[in-house]
């Protein structure tokens, strides 16, 4: 399969203060990486997830890939047209293509439109031909389980799920290639996020498109997603399949993450793996791995050189940036003879 | 402290270069040869040419705002052809007319609202809190020129306690030629600093300092006029920052209704004579008293209330 | 496929009428905002239908004698050119209400545009737009408006102008605040992300949600602005004579003070009431609206 989506090299920096605010206080660097040097590619159909805790840049590179934050250097090519360049009306053709779904279900509807506006505004966007604005409204509030009288309701009046259906009914309006959703189970009710989750696969089935989910929520990923990218302090430290990584995470922070994972497994208890300190600010990089000051397997090389990535010998799409990386004999029944196997199931 | 004390100095100064060159552009924005605008209609040839090379039109625009920035510094506002006379001199001698007016009005608004911010606070929701809620949006919404004929007839033309128009002879004479003029501007503040000084008042009547005084048995009025009116007054000082703006624009009124001399009534005299460098001199001086007022009154806000340092 | 969480009822579907009655509930519990409410109707009306209600012609000279009392004939007495002050009183609302609704009209068209702008566009623009509306706020009004009805002519175009250009900087630095804010809201996020211009996003997406809070700003306005029409008028800057106005005739009131107060009495009540009754309205409208806009921004 070809790639809808290619990200390459890319970076995004931001500034922290002005130019003369940083000439006055002596600040050398006044700006921080949100990412920095960030590549992977989305194939059509499929779903990547991208994880990490808030601030490690996952947010940064979905804002960057729609266009609403330039990147400092790196491309961005989505089918095979590089669009980082591109900006106002020549990048618009490429937005019809893709959607974005924010985080905060109701503050992305527009508060003064009704459902019926938010769901042909796409339309009206792009200019396209305005069959009937009701019926086509219906349509999509078909689509997403929602009945038709939903059209005349404000975002007010709308719940936290409901919101979010109109949202995924949104994005979908114009059919696009891929679907970029921001934590689209952030603050709803557990019972509510399953339903958003099987909407959005089955959606998928039913039309196709490829989906880049951000997310901390790892049940999300394992539920939904082909692929997955961990994130920390903006750059990739583990990249491969879902089922891969978390049958035999190399990455101490995923094992980290993933043991730190409410799961319905009992035994997993067992498992938890604390980590130590905080999340490093980005205004204060560590030097080397950038993880070593909170990895318990850390030595002297850590915290001077950063890692090259390296791939697993029996899976190459599986890659990690580590220089101790977890090892796993598979042998059934004897996980705990290898002294770094803490695995999570 | 010192960086924002710094930077709101700069921003006071660059609206007072931004000021004056509107007003200056303003003056040449109208057409024709602006000597014979700013002398009006009814100046002589002789008096064309003079101001004309005082004003150095033949020189390049660039030069004649470097000029008048340069006079400015000087203390020159320019020259009155008709009383020949410095703007700045005449100005500055019908200043402290309105000054002491001024001061005379917050005086009256003062001390007839701080006894109400008082008993309001005290006895919270009693008929004189609510008549001064009542009355603290309504005195500021009447025009203080209204309140003033309306003084004049009752306490001047009618009763006759008090004269009605000039300024008086001596201290105690000039006193009472400001006694009416003074309540017509104060009474429009009396509501609104009652209101603030209820505020402040219940904020600090509320604190373990003076909950600890009155367990000690110490009268409630004591409490009141020993605690917490010094600090309670403090807000107040502040807004007569805001306040100089509207209280500069009712003397204006106040001084015509009165007939007392004053800038308000040197700008209005020099608007019915068109004589233009009088009023452009009258602009920039309450100009830069208004700008010198805010600026003092942010600082001593910032001094009160450090949150506010951040917002710049 | 409706899930249970999808079709969970909602009673509002009539929001709107739900939302005026109860703007009607709580106005009718704001004593003063209904006593402003019935003050600024009664002079609109007034204002519209004077042509009706004179008993004279306010502007023709000695219908009666000069400077007479008050009489059946002239209900409000007479002026020293003998005209009938009840007449001229009753005409004197127009102009005010004219100059308020000209003035602030254009100065919320003109702040609305400049807030966008300066809320919206880059930070350079921002900060100089910023620096021009500190500036004019800081010539001091009255004064200000003297100034250029100098240099304009004393006429009703040089105060409607003189108004609007005082009055915009408050507009345009509210409107700037709030579309600051709205500027980083998931929605305009989300709007600009389906490939929206920033002029769609400012007319349907932010204009409509600052437009709100802007019109009880510019209502709480409207005393300000009568109060600066009768005054310019009352200092002889304003609409020329003979056209009657309430702050004129105060003026010609307190040139014969010493002979009839009538002129003074009559002239001086309805710009009295005129703007307490905007002013309890405008404060009942924005507690009810907006508590937290604060009136001296």
């Amino acid at each position: 399969m070809s790639a809808l989506l290619r990200v390459q090299d890319l970076r995004v920096r931001f500034r922290t203060m002005g130019p003369l605010k940083a000439l006055a206080t002596g600040t050398e660097a006044p700006f921080i990486d949100a990412v920095c040097g960030v590549s992977f590619e989305i194939r059509k159909g499929e779903t990547l997830a991208l994880v990490g805790e808030s601030g490690s840049g996952k947010s940064t590179i979905a804002r960057t890939i729609i266009g609403l934050q330039r990147a400092l250097s790196g491309s961005i090519s989505f089918d095979g047209q590089e669009i980082e360049e591109l900006s106002g009306a020549e990048r618009k053709p490429y937005l019809r293509r893709m959607a974005m779904m924010f985080q905060d279900p109701v503050g992305s509807l527009s508060p003064r439109l009704t459902v019926r506006s938010l769901l042909t505004e796409p339309f009206r966007i792009h200019g396209l031909k305005r069959r009937d604005a009701g019926s086509e409204a219906e349509r999509l509030l078909r689509m997403v389980g929602l009945p038709a009288d939903f059209a005349r309701r404000y975002p007010h009046q709308l719940s936290g799920g409901q919101a979010r259906r109109v949202g995924i009914a949104r994005a979908l309006a114009l059919n696009p290639d891929l679907i970029i959703a921001d934590e689209p189970t952030a603050g709803l009710d557990v019972s509510v996020q399953g339903e958003v989750l099987n909407l959005l696969a089955r959606l998928q089935d039913e039309l196709g498109m490829a989906i880049l989910i951000i997310t901390h929520n790892l049940n999300v990923v394992r539920h939904m997603t082909d692929r997955m990218a961990i994130m920390y302090l903006g750059r990739f430290i583990e990249v491969g399949s879902t089922e891969r990584i978390f049958d035999q995470p190399r990455h101490p922070y995923t094992e980290a993450l993933l043991a730190a994972n409410p799961e319905p497994d009992p035994d997993a208890v067992l498992n938890r793996i604390e980590l130590k300190g905080e999340v490093p600010s980005l205004l204060r990089r560590p030097s080397g791995c950038e993880f070593h000051t909170r990895c318990r397997y850390a030595q002297d090389i850590c915290g001077r050189v950063f890692p090259e990535p390296s791939t697993s010998p029996d899976d190459t799409e599986h890659s990690f940036r580590c220089y101790f990386p977890l090892k796993r004999e598979i042998i059934p029944g004897l996980e705990w003879l290898h002294p770094l196997s803490v695995g999570t199931e | 402290m010192w960086l924002y004390l710094l930077k709101r100095l700069v921003l006071a100064i660059t609206i007072i270069v931004i000021a004056v060159t509107l007003l200056f552009l303003m003056i040449r924005a109208v057409p024709g040869d602006p000597a014979a605008v700013l002398l009006g209609p009814r100046a002589t040839p002789e008096m064309k040419a003079q101001l004309h090379e005082q004003m150095g039109l033949d020189k390049p625009f660039v030069a004649q705002i470097a000029t008048f920035f340069g006079g400015l510094l000087h203390g020159d506002l320019g020259f009155d052809v008709f009383s020949q006379r410095p703007v700045a001199e005449i100005v500055f001698e019908q200043l402290p007319y309105t000054i002491e007016l001024i001061l005379v009005s917050i005086l009256w608004a003062v001390v007839i609202a701080v006894p109400l911010g008082c008993y309001s606070a005290i006895r919270r929701n009693s008929v004189i809190d609510q008549v001064t809620g009542v009355l603290s949006v309504a005195t500021i919404a009447i025009p203080s020129f209204v309140m003033a004929v309306y003084a004049l007839l009752i306490f001047a033309v009618t009763l006759r306690w008090l004269p009605a128009v000039g300024a008086g002879n001596g201290f105690w004479d000039g006193l009472t030629y400001l006694i009416l003029p003074a309540f017509a501007i104060g009474i429009g503040w009396v509501g609104y600093i009652s209101r603030l000084v209820r505020a402040s008042m219940l904020e600090i009547l509320g604190e373990n300092h003076i909950r600890m005084a009155r367990s000690f048995g110490i009268s409630e009025w004591r409490i009141v006029a020993r605690y917490a009116l010094p600090l309670a007054i403090l807000p107040t000082v502040t807004i007569l920052g805001v306040g100089i703006a509207w209280l500069l624009s009712s003397a204006v009124f106040i001084e015509v209704v009165f007939a007392r001399p004053g800038i308000g009534a040197l700008i209005v005299n020099a608007v019915n004579t068109r004589n233009y460098p009088i009023v452009m001199g009258v602009v920039l001086v309450t100009t830069f008293l208004i700008v010198s007022a805010t600026t003092l009154s942010d600082l001593v806000n910032a001094f009160l209330d450090p949150r506010t340092r951040e917002k710049l | 496929m409706v899930s249970v969480e999808a079709i969970r009822p909602e009673p509002n579907d009539a929001m709107a009428t739900g939302a005026f009655r109860t703007f009607l509930r709580q106005f009718r519990k704001n004593r003063l905002g209904m006593l402003g409410a019935v003050l600024v109707i009664l002079i609109a009306a007034i204002a519209i239908f004077a042509p009706l209600m004179i008993t004279h012609d306010p502007i023709r000279i000695m219908v009666g004698p000069r400077l007479a009392a008050p009489s059946l004939d002239f209900l409000l007495g007479t002026d020293q050119l003998g005209r009938d002050t009840f007449s001229r009183i009753i005409m004197g609302g127009r102009i005010p209400l004219l100059v308020a609704f000209a003035s602030l009209g254009s100065s919320l068209a003109v702040g609305l545009v400049l807030g966008l702008i300066a809320g919206f566009g880059p930070r350079w623009l921002d900060n100089l737009l910023l620096l021009v509306f500190d500036t004019i706020r800081s010539f001091p009004s009255i004064i200000f408006a003297l100034a250029m009805i100098a240099l304009l002519g004393p006429s009703l175009a040089s105060v409607i102008l003189v108004i609007a250009i005082t009055s915009m900087p408050i507009y345009a630095r509210v409107v700037r605040t709030q579309t600051e804010a709205l500027r980083s809201s998931e929605y305009v996020a989300a709007e600009r992300s389906m490939g929206a211009g920033t002029t769609r996003i400012l007319a349907v997406h932010v204009l409509p949600n600052v437009l709100g809070p802007l019109l009880i700003l510019v209502s709480m306005d409207v005393p300000a602005v009568i109060a600066v029409e009768a005054g310019l008028s009352f200092l002889g800057m304003g609409v020329r004579p003979p056209t009657p106005d309430w702050g004129a005739i105060l003026n010609d009131g307190y040139s014969y003070i010493n002979q009839t107060p009538w002129l003074v009495i009559a002239s001086g009540i309805p710009i009295v009431l005129a703007t307490l009754g905007f002013t309890f309205l405008g404060e009942a409208l924005r507690d009810i609206f907006d508590p937290k806009l604060r009136k001296d921004l």
